[in-house]
C-alpha cells in the first residue's frame, strides 16, 4: 500500500509524484482557505512571543493568503512548478509561523512539514512528467519521440513493485538528476525523489517523537500509570465521543503495551525506511494510532492522513482501477498537437491496457473501416465491440479505460457531452490553425494507408518522413515545429 | 448595553496593543534560523540545476532537521511533534475561561471563537494572565467575550450548509446550535484554575478543585473577585512558561474544548 522511496527509488509510471502533488496542493489549499488571517493580528495580549516580530499588519497576511491560493492552484495543475513551489513554500511557512504566535497545536506545525514537501517538489521539479509543465515540454520534442512514446511496448510495468521495492539502490541516482530534460528520450523510468525525501523527512520527524519519550520519559514513560493518568485526565476534563479511554485505564498490560508500540512505530518508520523493508505495517500502525487517539483522548488531527497518502503506491491503485480489457486507439500521426494531447494519457495507461496506433500502423481491421477517418479525429476501438468511438467520445473511452469512471460518467451526461463534442470538433477542425499541427499527407496518403504489420517497410519508410526528417513537403511543417519547440523550451526553462 | 464592537473596542482602546517583549538572544537565534533557511532555500531552487548546490541543500535540511527533532527544540521553520513526551504529574494544574450569561449560567470558552478555524492555544492566553495589569486582562477578557458573541451569531445563523464547507482540521467537541439556545446573551467571562489529582496508579482522580480568578463584564473590573492572594497561589502552581510550546503539552495542557466536569446550565461550581 505504501511504498518505500528509498527501496524503490523510481518508478515505471511518473503517476505517483503527480498523485503527491496534486493531494499535497489540495491539502493545503484545505488548510488555507478558511483561514481569517485578521484574526491573527492587533490582538490585546501576546501570543508566543518568540516570532510576534515576523507578524506584518493583516492586509500583507491577507494578500499573502491569497498569492498562496493562487500559486497552490497552480502547483496542484503542475504549472511552473519550481517557482509556483517556493513561493508557496515560503508563503506556507511565513503564515504558519504567524500563526504559530496563537496556536502551537499539530495543525499548525503540520503546515511546516507540508512546507518542506514544496521545497522537495520545487528543487526536482523536472521529474514530475505527468503536469502542465510536462505538456508544456512535449513542445520541445520530435513528433517522433512522442510516436514512439505512446506507441513503445511497456512491458516494463511488469517489473512491479515487489522487485521494485527490492531494487537495488544503484538502479537510481537518489538526486533525481535522471529526471527529463525535456527534449531526449521520453524516460522509461521516473525517479521519485521528492517523496523519497517527503518520506524522510516524516521518518525522521516521527524518529523524534519516539526519541523524546524514550530519553525525556525514560523508563518510567511506558509504566502503566504515565499512560493512564494521560488518557484520565483527558476523559475527566473534556467531552469524548465514546468512553474507551476510561476502558483502557483499567488494563495495565494493556496500557503499557499501547505505550511499546506508539515508540516502536514512531521510531520504526526510520528503521523501516533505512532498512528499505516494507514501510506498509508502520505507515498504516501510525494511521490507526492517530485514529485511535480520537475515542480514547479526544484529541484528533487530520493532517497525518493526507500527509502519509502522499505515499501510497496509487500507480497500482490506479492500475486497479483500469478495465481488464484492452482498449485500441488510432491517432493521427502527423498530428503533433495530437500525440502531446495523448502524451499524458500513456503516462497514466499503468496497467498497459490500451494500444496507441497510427494510420501507417493501424491493424487492417481499423484501416480499412469505412466509418473511420483517421486524419480527421481519433478513434478508439475495444475489443468485441463493434463501435468506432470518434473524437470526444474517444477520449471518454480512454477514461473510462484507465479508471476514471467519475470523468466518464460527467463526460457522459448529455448537458455535457453537448458542449464536449463541439468544442472537440471545432479544435479538431482547427487544430493547424490554433496548435502546432504538420499534416505532410495529402488527401490520397492518408486514405491509402498501409497496414503496419502486413508492411512494416513502409511504415519505416514513413516514419523518415516525419516533422524533423527536413524531407519533401515535411520540411517546412518540420521547420515551424522545430521552432515552435524551441520557443517552448525557452519558456519551460524559466 | 455593549455591542460586540465597543465592548472589543473599549478594552483595546483602553490599554493599546499588546506590548512587544524584548528581543532577547534566544529570539535572535530563532529569527536568525528562520531568515537562514529562507535565504538558503531560495538560493538552491534558484540555482537547483546545479545537482550539488541540490545535494548540499537537502543534507544541510535533514542535519538540521535530525538535530532539532533529537533536542527537542522548535526553531522554525524546523519542527518537531515531541507529544505527552514526559512523565505525567500525579498533580495537574490548568487554567480556563468560561464565559457567563445573563442569568449568571458558565460555558466552559471553545477556543474556535478565537480564530474561526482552529483557535488559539489557550494556555497562550493563560499563561499571560498574571504578567498583565488588570486593564490588560480585562482587554483580554473583552476580546474573548466579543470573539464569543461573534462566534455564537455565526453559529446561531448557519444553515444545514454549512456541512458542506471545507471539513474541519480537527474532530473537536464545540458549540452548537442546540447546547448555545440553552444560555441567554453572553455578557461576561470568567477565569479559573482548576486543578486535578490523580491516584498513584493513574486510574482515578482522588480530588479536583476549581477556583474562580477572575471576573470581567462589558462594565469593566467592577465584579472581580479576584485577591492578591489567590493571585500569588496561582503564580506559585503556575508550570514554567515553557520555552519550546510546540512541547508544551508536556507541561501546560490545553483547555480546548468544554469540560465534563462543568456544571450544567444554571448551576454555578
Amino acid at each position: 500500500m505504501f511504498v518505500n522511496y528509498l527501496a524503490s527509488r523510481e518508478r515505471a509510471s511518473p503517476v505517483n509524484l503527480a498523485v503527491a502533488r496534486v493531494l499535497l496542493g489540495t491539502y493545503l489549499l484545505w488548510k488555507v482557505l478558511p483561514y481569517d488571517p485578521r484574526l491573527w493580528t492587533d490582538l490585546p495580549f501576546v501570543g508566543f512571543a518568540g516570532y510576534v516580530r515576523a507578524i506584518p499588519p493583516a492586509p500583507v497576511l491577507v494578500a499573502e493568503k491569497w498569492l498562496l491560493v493562487a500559486a497552490l492552484v497552480a502547483f496542484v495543475v503542475g504549472y511552473r512548478t519550481r517557482w509556483v513551489a517556493l513561493l508557496a513554500s515560503l508563503l506556507v511557512i511565513h503564515l504558519a509561523t504567524v500563526r504559530y504566535t496563537v496556536n502551537t497545536g499539530g495543525g499548525t506545525t503540520a503546515l511546516f512539514f507540508a512546507a518542506y514537501l514544496l521545497v522537495f517538489f520545487a528543487l526536482y521539479s523536472r521529474l514530475d512528467d505527468l503536469s502542465a509543465d510536462a505538456l508544456r515540454r512535449t513542445g520541445t520534442r520530435p513528433i517522433e519521440t512522442l510516436r514512439a512514446h505512446l506507441k513503445r511496448d511497456r512491458d516494463e510495468w511488469d517489473r512491479d513493485e515487489s522487485e521494485a521495492d527490492g531494487a537495488s539502490p544503484s538502479e537510481g541516482s537518489g538526486d533525481g538528476t535522471g529526471g527529463d530534460d525535456g527534449d531526449g528520450e521520453v524516460p522509461r523510468s521516473f525517479p521519485t525523489t521528492p517523496l523519497l525525501y517527503g518520506q524522510l523527512m516524516l521518518a525522521i520527524v516521527y524518529f523524534g517523537a519516539g526519541f523524546a519519550k524514550l530519553v525525556k520519559g525514560g523508563p518510567a514513560w511506558f509504566e502503566p500509570d504515565n499512560l493512564t493518568r494521560t488518557i484520565l485526565v483527558r476523559n475527566e476534563l473534556f467531552a469524548m465521543p465514546v468512553d474507551l479511554g476510561l476502558w483502557v485505564v483499567q488494563y495495565p498490560a494493556l496500557v503499557s503495551l499501547l505505550a511499546v508500540a506508539t515508540v516502536g512505530l514512531e521510531v520504526g518508520l526510520l528503521v523501516a525506511l533505512l532498512a528499505r523493508k516494507p514501510v506498509w505495517p508502520v505507515m498504516l500502525g501510525i494511521w490507526g494510532m492517530h485514529l485511535a487517539i480520537l475515542p480514547t483522548m479526544g484529541m484528533f488531527f487530520f493532517d497525518p492522513l493526507p500527509l502519509f497518502a502522499l505515499f501510497v503506491a496509487w500507480d497500482r491503485v490506479l492500475g486497479g482501477l483500469a478495465r481488464r480489457d484492452t482498449l485500441d486507439v488510432v491517432f493521427d500521426e502527423h498530428c503533433y498537437f495530437c500525440a502531446r494531447s495523448l502524451y499524458p494519457f500513456a503516462h497514466l495507461d499503468v496497467a498497459n491496457r490500451v494500444r496507441f496506433y497510427s494510420q501507417s500502423d493501424a491493424p487492417s481491421r481499423y484501416a480499412t473501416r469505412s466509418d473511420a477517418d483517421f486524419g480527421a479525429a481519433m478513434y478508439a476501438f475495444r475489443e468485441g465491440d463493434a463501435t468506432a468511438y470518434e473524437g470526444y467520445d474517444a477520449f471518454r473511452e480512454l477514461t473510462r479505460q484507465l479508471g476514471f469512471w467519475p470523468v466518464w460518467f460527467v463526460m457522459g451526461l448529455p448537458v455535457v457531452s453537448h458542449v464536449g463534442k463541439p468544442v472537440y470538433r471545432y479544435v479538431a477542425d482547427n487544430r493547424s490553425t490554433h496548435f502546432v499541427c504538420s499534416l505532410p499527407f495529402d488527401d490520397e496518403d492518408a486514405a491509402d494507408v498501409p497496414d503496419a504489420q502486413d508492411v512494416p517497410d513502409a511504415v519505416e519508410g514513413l516514419d523518415g518522413v516525419g516533422v524533423d526528417g527536413g524531407q519533401g513537403p515535411d520540411a517546412d511543417a518540420g521547420a515551424g515545429s522545430g521552432s515552435s519547440g524551441a520557443d517552448e523550451r525557452s519558456h519551460a526553462d524559466d | 448595553m455593549f455591542t460586540v464592537h465597543t465592548i472589543w473596542a473599549a478594552g483595546i482602546g483602553t490599554v493599546g496593543p499588546a506590548p512587544v517583549p524584548d528581543l532577547t538572544p534566544t529570539t535572535l537565534a530563532r529569527l536568525a534560523v528562520l531568515a537562514g533557511f529562507v535565504v538558503a532555500t531560495v538560493v538552491a531552487v534558484v540555482l537547483a540545476d546545479r545537482p550539488r548546490v541540490r545535494t548540499a541543500y537537502v543534507a544541510g535540511f535533514f542535519v538540521c532537521l535530525l538535530l532539532f527533532n533529537l533536542v527537542g527544540v522548535a526553531a522554525l521553520p524546523f519542527m518537531h511533534w515531541h507529544k505527552f513526551s514526559g512523565d505525567r504529574p500525579e498533580t495537574e494544574v490548568l487554567y480556563e475561561f468560561r464565559v457567563v450569561d445573563a442569568a449568571g449560567r458558565e460555558l466552559d470558552y471553545d477556543h474556535r471563537a478565537t480564530l474561526a478555524v482552529d483557535g488559539f492555544s489557550m494556555y497562550l492566553v493563560t499563561s499571560r494572565m498574571d504578567e498583565y495589569d488588570e486593564p490588560r486582562r480585562a482587554a483580554v477578557a473583552a476580546y474573548l467575550l466579543a470573539r464569543a458573541n461573534t462566534y455564537r451569531a455565526s453559529i446561531e445563523s448557519r444553515s444545514a450548509l454549512h456541512l458542506l464547507r471545507f471539513p474541519p482540521h480537527g474532530v473537536e467537541d464545540t458549540w452548537d446550535e442546540l447546547e448555545l439556545a440553552e444560555y441567554d446573551e453572553f455578557v461576561g467571562v470568567r477565569y479559573y484554575r482548576l486543578e486535578l489529582v490523580t491516584s498513584a496508579d493513574g486510574t482515578a482522580v482522588e480530588s479536583y478543585s476549581e477556583e474562580l480568578l477572575g471576573e470581567w463584564t462589558p462594565d469593566g473590573p467592577a465584579s472581580t473577585v479576584r485577591s492578591d492572594d489567590v493571585a500569588t497561589e496561582a503564580v506559585a502552581a503556575r508550570a514554567p512558561w515553557p520555552d519550546d510550546p510546540a512541547s508544551s503539552t508536556d507541561h501546560v495542557p490545553v483547555v480546548t474544548a468544554p469540560a465534563r466536569l462543568v456544571a450544567t446550565p444554571g448551576v454555578t461550581r
